[in-house]
């Protein structure tokens, strides 16, 4: 089935007067959607917004042409959520909690729940502590639990929210794994501020900063517009302050003790910097620049 | 120092202290207000200040535990152990500042409500003279002996328990211990607080003085008999129980600091849970196949609810391991268990035993249970509807589509839960107790009715808490917004603040208790309407909750359409305004029941028109004649009367004004015309055509039609136990002074003229009488079939037509004009006694003591036909009448009622306790002779001849039933009656002869006089002084008999040296302190010999105040005891305030006791 979430003009400002969304517009097709930013760039509001967990102050979603702001229920059928934090009941085991979270969801048979709940422990490696009480979870078994109740009934949109938040690379891998090969006939919208996260596995991405989009596109589309234009010189320490106030520098690298500055310039400043092929990452430094110097 | 600061601002600044500022400031301003009751109280006297701010002082521990949690437990919470163990602060220094920075913060509490108490004071007052001045050296009386160490102690405690375990819930837990030690105390020291606490053994008194950390005990202990004087002017002494309570508190709190600074807490402890210690499995691999999704079905009606059932599991799991649940639950159990079994065992004021009938153990479980029911619900309604915030689960579940009304409903259902495991929880253990006790009658309908009668209001609560909690979604807030509200709209404060119409109370739901005869019947009508009114209410207000979801978030509200939100309100909106106005009809009835305002409007009203009338010269009654029907089920009567009144006065009469208690149907009065009606009161004069010479008659003839208004919950007809008096039904034939406004404030206030508190003299004795004369009874009563209706005099037939039962009943002489109609289901049984025939009516199920009621009523016939005169009529019945009823039982003309669980249900298998019954039996068998046959004038004084003769002979027939020691187990009680009757007194006390109705004169100090006076004068002669009475002053048609009368005869047998006595004792007021000094005993030869000096100190009570007297020339009794028997007794002549003596005690050693049969009032035991 192919689905298709439209979200238009989205606006939101906290209580407190942080404008943590400024119009974001996106559309979204089945299969991976990265959504790459810093911290306190807005992710978790537009995440939450899309969860039907909160208002937004203006802006529209349409989630397969049905406007979840007026009908939630129907995205809420549809959706998996793995939120960037969140707790659980003390005393309550994994299964009971994930038999329970089924339930909630929609999961009125008795066989077919526990089958699945079954199967999502084996999926995120828990059938050993499925008699265990959630809240004794390690950070990483926790992210995993919250992956398994995502992912119960039969989402056609999965939300998660900084997912490899707290895994180790080996878990971290395989749960992306996981990921792209569901999200093949579902939309999967991730959140990360690693850019590692997006780079392999996402078809599309975006890049959001101050509750701005200010990059969108494949991997590739945002890769694309670098290449040649960034240059890499190894200097002493003493030396980067005057290229940060002179080029746009993307970062400073340690190798072997002293720093390499990779600058983004359309042309070759002089023959000490030698030419760098460009990488997400860099596409993603760029981008947090002031535009002044882009 | 800056620690400190920091502690204090820390605490200062929390949102809850506010909260709690506001509450202390306001409870110590309605307590000052509440503080001046009488006219003569000092509202700011150094006792008010301690009883009120010792009250205040009770609810400290709440605060405590919030800021304990905050102090102690803070770095806990918030994981900053690590960060502040690394500081350079020291252990003790910390845990000094920050318990001095809770300590802080409880003074402030205190030191707010003690000024907004004084300004409550302050408010009230109108009278300069009525408030004490010297603030400072009040001030330090209370702060220095009851609140300092009181706020100390629960500081330090709770504060160390929170330090030492780093865990909230054994605050909590202390908290509640603290209270179950003040509650234990208090049970033993019959605080004033604590309903039918009984006296105990001196040394548990002393216990529990010393175990109270509140003090408050001791306090009482220290001021239970002081005077209205002495509460206004006296301080409390820092000595006896309350400074070793104090003393012993703080030395444990000084030892629990030394030990804070210390020890210091223990790490946080990571939670403990069953953690698998399983090596992980690597993740195995992943392939799309093992993904099997579930499609979600939540278009279905089982969706719904499955979601809710599975809430409703996981909730009422959470609730039933929560803590704080179990723990109110047990003790919840606890108190009930107390409360019931010290009332059972020994509650009443002769610590007489009782059987557990069903609605007296439901009557004993409701408070609790309502109690711990609407705490329980305040705090679990904020819990509930704020968990998934609290845990941080709501991101996940919020995404989900279950319905918010489902949840909403699931966790009114969970809250349910708890008001229906109190209440299995008390019903088991009442059926419990039950079993127990042998009491074999269960009544499952009773305790199922429990569940609704009790238990609506509580599942109304339910509802009402969570709705405000889901509109206000902060948890706090919400909690205190709900208490708030109870307190404001739903307890006495609702009053306090002048909102008295019960459709504005939505906390007051009315309290409906069963009686063992009527069941629940009683204000249930009332009850149905109210709670269906505010039940409505309450789910119109669910309504309203989506509006609360301000803007676009209702969407997010799966709640109900906008669209079908009217159809919501439309249903209980209507039900609300539907029965509202039914009961708003229903209240016209009475516009002045729930407006004290308007009724007391209508008083002065009725004063200002009617006063003219008030001297108008009366007719009496002559003869009475009653055709009255009995509608049990509707709770209404139809009465025709005809009367016949005499003009007993010396001048012709006039006019008569007449003042109808309930309204008349017709009044006619013969030869009279009405010439003014008033149509407010009710009230009209006639003016007779020809005025009413002396001794000529009128006849009267009037009919009421009455059903008793739902909201008035009458207790005169019921469903099964109707007991009506024609003092209810009865037009006053005059002026009714009664109904004039009392309290002087209010008087002024109204421009109303002063009443002064009329002081008696002997010249009231001797005017003229206006009284009760005797008069011919005729009754024909009928009820519904089934029940039997009773009144005074013999039955002289019955019949039956339809659905109705008549009874026609005539007493063969002239009786007191004070009849009460009788209508139950009764079982009867009918013995006889010397050609009296004995008639008992009970409730089927209590004939349990009927055999031993029939023999001290033949006792007491025996015993009074012997030494005072033959009975007067030829029988004697007895009927019971529902416990809601606040007497022990009336005594009528040759009919007795008697109270359900005052007698029927007294338990008296074991013999050594106190036999209640035969008391009660006993005592309204004499005022067949005393009070009906022997009738005094109804003037000062009366209560001397009526209620201590019947005392009188109650000793006297319970001696010959029980021996000296039953004896002295009457004088016990009646001596401390009177002693805690004086202590409430607001007039100078009265002498004996003189007394107006004071309790503790009538059923105190009466008793001592004359059991002084028998043994002054001998009892032959003393009996014979009664017999005389009889005989000149028995059945006279108009009562003269006056204590005048009574002094006179004694006069005449008196020694001329003793009768000063007999002026002590009636005439004046005389307290004695008596106590034996320097006992010994001595052997010679074969005879013991005990040598030792009474002491007595004298004291006459006058106007001017205390005057010592020298008790030289009386004379008092020494009584010989052996095995609790009095053996023997020697009188002894004191020559002054010490008398030594020597006296003969025979071959054996024996216990002396100084005036057995306590017939002075001595001080120094009261
Ligand atoms: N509930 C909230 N109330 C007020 N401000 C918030 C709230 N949640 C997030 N913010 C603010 O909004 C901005 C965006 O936050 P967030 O969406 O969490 O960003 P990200 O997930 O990208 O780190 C931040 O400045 C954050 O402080
Ligand atoms: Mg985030």
């Amino acid at each position: 089935m192919d689905n298709y979430l439209q979200v238009e003009n989205l606006y939101k400002t906290y209580p407190g007067g942080v404008q943590a969304l400024r119009g974001i517009s996106l559309t979204l097709q089945n299969g991976m959607f990265g959504l790459l930013g810093p911290n306190g760039a807005g992710k978790s509001t537009l995440m939450r917004t899309l969860a039907t967990l909160q208002p937004s102050d203006s802006g529209s979603i349409f989630f397969n042409g049905i406007n979840t702001l007026e009908h939630p229920q129907y995205l809420r059928q549809r959706l998996g959520f793995l939120p960037q934090e969140f707790g659980v009941y003390p005393g309550i085991t994994a299964v009971e909690l994930l038999d329970y979270i089924g339930i909630l969801k929609g999961l009125i048979h008795h066989k077919q729940r526990r089958n699945q709940v079954e199967k999502l422990l084996a999926m995120t490696n828990l059938t050993a502590h499925r008699r265990q009480y959630v809240h004794t979870f390690s950070g990483g078994m926790l992210r995993r639990f919250g992956i398994a109740q995502a992912l119960l009934g039969a989402p056609q949109i999965i939300i998660v929210d900084e997912p490899t938040a707290g895994l180790d690379p080996e878990e971290r891998n395989r749960f992306l794994n996981l990921l792209s090969e569901i999200g093949q006939d579902r939309i999967v919208l991730l959140s990360t501020h690693i850019v590692e996260d997006v780079e392999r596995l996402c078809q599309q991405l975006a890049i959001v900063h101050d509750g701005q989009l200010v990059a969108e596109g494949s991997p590739a589309d945002l890769i694309q517009p670098l290449h040649g234009c960034l240059w890499q010189k190894r200097v002493t320490p003493a030396q980067v302050d005057s290229f940060v106030a002179r080029y746009t520098v993307l970062q400073v690298l340690l190798i072997g003790g002293q720093p390499n500055v990779i600058i983004y310039h359309p042309t070759q400043p002089d023959s000490a910097f030698l030419p760098v092929s460009p990488t997400l990452e860099h596409a993603y430094f760029l981008t947090r620049q002031t535009p002044a110097k882009v | 120092m800056r620690l400190l600061s920091f502690e204090l601002r820390y605490q200062l600044r929390r949102f809850s202290f506010l909260l709690f500022i506001v509450g202390y400031g306001g409870a110590g301003f309605a307590l000052g207000v509440n503080s001046i009751r009488g006219t003569a109280e000092v509202g700011n006297a150094p006792y008010q200040l301690f009883f009120h701010l010792g009250l205040l002082s009770l609810t400290l521990v709440f605060p405590l535990m919030f800021m304990v949690v905050g102090a102690a437990l803070r770095d806990h919470q918030h994981r900053f152990t690590a960060l502040i163990g690394s500081t350079s602060v020291s252990q003790p220094t910390l845990v000094l500042s920050r318990l001095a920075g809770v300590w802080l913060g409880a003074i402030t509490l205190l030191g707010i409500a003690t000024l907004t108490f004084e300004m409550g004071v302050y408010g009230m007052t109108t009278d300069d003279t009525l408030l004490a001045g010297v603030y400072l050296q009040r001030w330090l009386n209370v702060f220095g002996i009851l609140l300092l160490p009181t706020a100390s102690i629960l500081t330090i405690l709770l504060f160390a328990i929170g330090w030492w375990t780093q865990n909230a819930r054994a605050v909590y837990l202390a908290a509640l211990l603290v209270y179950l030690l003040y509650w234990v105390s208090a049970m033993y020291l019959n605080s004033p607080l604590l309903a039918n606490a009984k006296p105990a053994d001196p040394a548990m008194l002393w216990l529990a003085g010393l175990l109270d950390p509140f003090g408050l005990s001791a306090f009482f202990d220290q001021t239970q008999f002081w005077t209205i004087t002495d509460k206004n002017t006296l301080f409390l002494q820092f000595k006896g129980a309350l400074l070793w309570n104090r003393l012993g508190w703080l030395s444990m709190g000084g030892m629990v600091i030394l030990g804070l600074s210390r020890l210091a807490p223990p790490l946080p402890r990571h939670h403990s849970g069953r953690v698998s210690s399983k090596a992980e499995a690597p993740l195995p691999h992943f392939s799309k196949a093992a993904y099997p999704t579930v499609l979600p079905q939540i278009s279905r009606w089982s969706y719904a609810q499955m979601v809710g059932m599975t809430l409703l599991r996981f909730q009422v799991r959470f609730l039933f391991r929560s803590l704080p649940f179990l723990l109110s639950l047990l003790s919840c159990l606890i108190i009930v268990a107390i409360e019931t079994y010290s009332y059972l065992k020994g509650g009443g004021s002769y610590r007489e035993f009782r059987y557990p009938g069903t609605s007296i153990l439901i009557g004993r479980m409701a408070d609790p249970l309502f109690l711990f029911g609407a705490l329980l619900i305040l705090f679990y309604s904020a819990e509930l509807a704020d968990r998934n915030q609290r845990v941080n689960i709501r991101v996940i579940l919020d995404a989900t589509p279950a319905p918010q009304l489902v949840q909403f409903l699931s966790q009114f259902c969970t809250l349910l839960a708890i008001p229906l495991t109190l209440w299995g929880a008390v019903v088991g253990l009442g059926i419990g107790i039950q079993r127990l006790e042998g009491f074999t009658t269960f009544n499952p309908g009773t305790w199922l009715a429990m569940g609704y009668f009790q238990g609506s209001r509580l599942a109304w609560l339910c509802l009402f808490t969570l709705t405000l909690q889901w509109m206000v979604r902060s948890k706090y807030l919400g909690m205190g917004l709900n208490a708030l509200l109870l307190l404001l709209l739903g307890s006495s404060i609702t009053n306090e603040i002048g909102i008295h119409h019960p459709l504005l109370q939505p906390g007051r739901l009315p309290v409906v208790l069963p009686t063992e005869m009527n069941g629940y019947a009683r204000g249930a009508t009332w009850f149905h309407l109210l709670h269906a009114y505010w039940w409505s209410f309450a789910l119109l207000l669910t309504g309203f909750i989506p509006a609360f979801y301000a803007g676009s978030v209702r969407r997010t509200l799966s709640w109900f359409r906008p669209r079908t939100l009217w159809a919501w309100w439309l249903i209980p909106g209507l039900a609300w305004l539907g029965i509202g106005g039914w009961i708003w009809r229903e209240l016209q009835l009475d516009k002045a029941y729930f407006k004290p305002s308007l009724a007391l409007d209508i008083r002065e009203d009725y004063e200002r028109k009617f006063q003219q009338y008030a001297d108008l010269p009366l007719l009496s009654y002559d003869s009475m004649q009653h055709q009255i029907d009995l509608f049990p089920a509707t709770a209404g009567f139809y009465l025709t009367a005809n009367y016949t009144l005499i003009n007993n006065q010396t001048e012709p009469v006039k006019q008569l004004f007449v003042s109808p208690r309930l309204p008349l149907d017709s009044l006619w009065i013969e030869g009279a015309r009405r010439e003014q009606a008033d149509s407010l009161h009710q009230t009209s004069l006639w003016v007779f055509n020809r005025p009413i010479d002396p001794g000529e008659h009128v006849r009267i003839h009037y009919r009421i039609h009455y059903e008793a208004p739902v909201f008035a919950q009458g207790r005169e007809v019921v469903a099964n136990g109707s007991y009506l008096s024609n003092r209810f039904f009865e037009p006053v034939f005059s002026y009714r002074k009664s109904k004039e406004i009392e309290d002087p404030q209010e008087r002024q206030r109204r421009g109303l003229p002063s009443r002064d508190p009329e002081i008696v003299t002997e010249d009231h004795l001797q005017e003229q009488s206006t009284g009760l004369p005797r008069v011919y009874f005729h009754a024909i009563v009928s009820t519904e079939s089934g029940q039997t209706a009773l009144a005074p005099g013999k039955q002289l037939r019955t019949w039956e037509t339809g659905k109705r039962v008549y009874f026609e009943y005539q007493p063969t002489e002239r009786i007191l004009p004070v009849v009460n109609y009788f209508s139950a289901r009764y079982a009867f049984r009918q013995r006889s006694f010397d050609n009296i025939t004995l008639e008992y009516y009970t409730h089927p199920h209590h004939e349990i003591n009927l055999d031993s009621i029939d023999r001290y009523v033949r006792a007491t016939l025996e015993y009074c036909q012997r030494t005072f005169s033959p009975y007067p009529f030829d029988h004697l019945r007895m009927a019971e009448i529902p416990s809601h009823w606040p007497f022990g039982g009336q005594a009528l003309s040759g009919t007795i009622s008697m109270v359900s669980d005052r007698l029927y249900l007294s338990d008296i298998r074991r013999p050594q306790q106190f036999n209640i019954i035969a008391k009660r039996t006993i005592h309204e068998v004499a005022h067949q002779w005393w009070g009906h046959h022997l009738a005094p004038k109804n003037t000062a004084g009366a209560a001397l001849l009526i209620e201590g003769l019947a005392k009188y002979t109650e000793a006297m027939v319970m001696k010959n039933l029980y021996g000296e020691a039953s004896l002295r187990d009457l004088t016990a009680e009646s001596h401390h009656r009177y002693f805690t009757g004086r202590t409430l007194e607001q007039l100078p006390e009265p002498p004996l002869y003189l007394q107006e109705g004071q309790g503790y004169l009538a059923y105190g100090k009466s008793l001592h006089a004359l059991l002084a006076t028998r043994e002054l004068l001998g009892e032959a002669a003393f009996h014979q002084v009664l017999r005389n009475l009889i005989n000149r002053y028995g059945q006279q048609t108009q009562p003269t008999l006056t204590t005048l009368d009574f002094l006179n005869a004694l006069a005449v047998i008196t020694p001329a040296n003793q009768s000063l006595r007999i002026q002590e004792w009636y005439r004046e007021v005389i307290l004695h302190d008596l106590s034996l000094e320097h006992l010994q005993i001595e052997q010679q030869d074969n005879t013991y010999w005990a040598r030792g000096v009474i002491r007595v100190g004298k004291q006459r009570l006058t106007e001017d105040g205390i005057e010592q007297l020298s008790p030289a020339g009386e004379w008092l009794t020494l009584g010989i005891f052996r095995q609790g028997i009095l053996t023997a007794r020697q009188r002894v002549i004191l020559t002054g305030e010490t008398t030594p003596f020597r006296i003969d005690l025979g071959p054996t050693p024996a216990t002396l006791i100084l005036d057995p049969d306590r017939t002075r009032m001595n001080q120094r035991e009261p």
